[in-house]
């Protein structure tokens, strides 16, 4: 144990990671001082199985082609990402109108008359414009006689709904109404920026199946984004640009698609930040602390990919 | 391409593979490149050539990973909820192992750690950084890298069952649940 004890904890590290290669002396010295004590022989050993493993698992990367974004980065501005795209400083660059559908939409609303999207577009214009985010709800709950529009949406489409979380682009949910329009129920989240910028997001269960893609809508300084998603109808409403706009529909449609195609997965409290949460519907009355989210091992978790939370 | 540029492009796959290491997932990883490269771009004139340029954006990496640790948090809290009945019983099928403890690579068991701890073993025993490399590039003493190795290192040894190093007997009561 004597010797045992002149190894020390870098010593040991440094062994375990082959530092001694090249200083036979003080490794013979280690080898000796752990020949003597079992315990840091152990240690010792797993230490080393740990830094193969390390190596096999990552080395990989080394050979691994770059990505041109990478190479990109070195010589000018922002490239496409692999997670969501939206920065709120990032404006500009989009087009106007393509959904990958292959819908361009004029000024007004659907070449082909309103879709489901495109319906519920159309609403959500008459009430965004009817209500600017921010000011003081009107018909939040009366008309379905519900407080928990996430929670009717969710029964409606038979599946778990969240409010996105938009935080990482700078955007907090401020307010979360059931509305109607043309005898249609519908949920409206207002989000707000702190430099001022505000959006709402309608969404309803769709009405009947259409193909998926983002459309985009203009009137009246009013830009609209809107796509179908499994039962769901979704539209992006601000007075933003429309090239924001879009930004803002994929970021929000990534936000609700963040663990690969399940349904929305984050939920937001009025007015306050992300809260992670255990199922609760994002409307329930009383939402979890953030603190009370259970501590689930990592072991647990699939591998994912991130939603990139720049 | 300026010489600084050049010497950028070069570190290029070793950023790659030490962002796979603190976020287990490479794409993530390779945003998180792309933030530090163009971080290191816009704040090339100050690196002085004083160290390695390999430290100095090592260090950019792990700061532009700690910044968007709060947001990756809470999209891995979600994701945690949803998945764990699941993989939870396909776990509990493993015999004599305390499944919600042992992991079934290293990459999980890293992404276990804490992220200090997790820097510090990727930055020596995948980057091969020497410690005081390493510790310039987490900004720390080398006391304190060598106490992250050292608590990092431990807690990767109860956490991940290497090859022959089965978690059974003598290696259970060292499993402890983390946090």
């Amino acid at each position: 144990m004597t010797e045992a004890k002149r190894v020390s904890e870098l010593d040991l590290l440094a062994y375990a990671d082959g530092r001694l290669d090249d200083d036979p002396g003080r490794k013979a010295a280690v080898e000796a001082a752990l020949a003597a004590d079992p315990e840091a022989r152990n240690r010792a050993e797993a230490f080393r199985a740990q830094t193969r493993a390390l190596r096999a698992t990552y080395d990989w990367r080394l050979t691994d082609p770059v990505p041109e974004r990478l190479t990109g980065a070195l010589e000018g501005p922002r490239r496409s990402r692999s997670g969501m795209a939206l920065r709120a400083a990032a404006v500009a660059l989009l087009t106007v109108g393509a959904g990958t559908a292959g819908w361009l939409l004029g000024p007004e609303i659907g070449p082909e008359g309103p879709g489901p999207a495109g319906k519920l577009a159309e609403l959500s214009y008459g009430k965004f414009v009817a209500g600017r985010p921010g000011e003081p709800a009107t018909t939040l709950g009366a008309a379905a006689g519900t407080v928990r529009p996430m929670g009717w949406l969710a029964e409606e489409v038979s599946m778990r709904i969240k409010t996105p979380d938009l935080s990482s682009d700078g955007f907090r949910l401020v307010d979360k109404q059931s509305v109607t329009a043309d005898g249609r129920q519908l949920v409206r989240l207002d989000y707000a920026a702190r430099d001022g910028r505000l959006f709402s997001l309608f969404l309803a269960p769709r009405w009947e199946e259409r193909q998926a893609g983002i459309a985009q809508a203009e009137r009246d300084g009013v830009s609209m984004a809107y796509w179908l998603d499994g039962p769901l109808a979704s539209t992006v409403v601000t007075r933003m640009p429309p090239a924001e706009t879009r930004q803002l529909a994929e970021a929000v449609r990534k936000a609700m698609h963040a663990n690969g195609d399940a349904p929305v997965v984050m939920e937001s409290e009025p007015g306050g930040g992300a809260v992670p949460g255990k199922g609760l519907m994002a409307d329930s009355a009383t939402m979890p602390a953030a603190d009370a989210s259970p501590q689930v091992p990592q072991t647990l978790k699939p591998r994912q990919r991130q939603v990139q939370p720049n | 391409m300026s010489e600084t540029k050049w010497l950028i492009a070069r570190e290029i796959p070793r950023l790659r593979r030490y962002a796979l290491a603190l976020t287990g997932d490479p794409a993530a990883a390779d945003d998180l490149v792309q933030d530090t490269l163009e971080r290191a771009i816009r704040k090339r004139h100050l690196w002085r050539r004083r160290g390695s340029i390999r430290a100095w954006l090592y260090r950019i990496l792990y700061n532009v990973f700690l910044n968007q640790a709060g947001r990756r948090k809470r999209a891995q809290a979600e994701i945690d909820i949803e998945a764990a009945p699941d993989t939870a019983s396909a776990l509990n099928e493993r015999p004599r192992h305390d499944a919600r403890l042992v992991c079934r690579d290293v990459a999980e068991a890293m992404l276990e750690l804490p992220a200090d701890q997790r820097a510090a073993i990727a930055l020596t025993a995948v980057e091969g950084l020497a410690y005081d490399e390493a510790a310039e590039a987490l900004g720390v003493p080398i006391g304190t890298l060598r106490s992250r190795l050292s608590r990092g290192r431990e807690q990767l040894r109860a956490l991940y069952a290497g090859e022959g190093d089965e978690p059974g007997d003598e290696q259970a009561p060292r499993l402890r649940r983390v946090k």
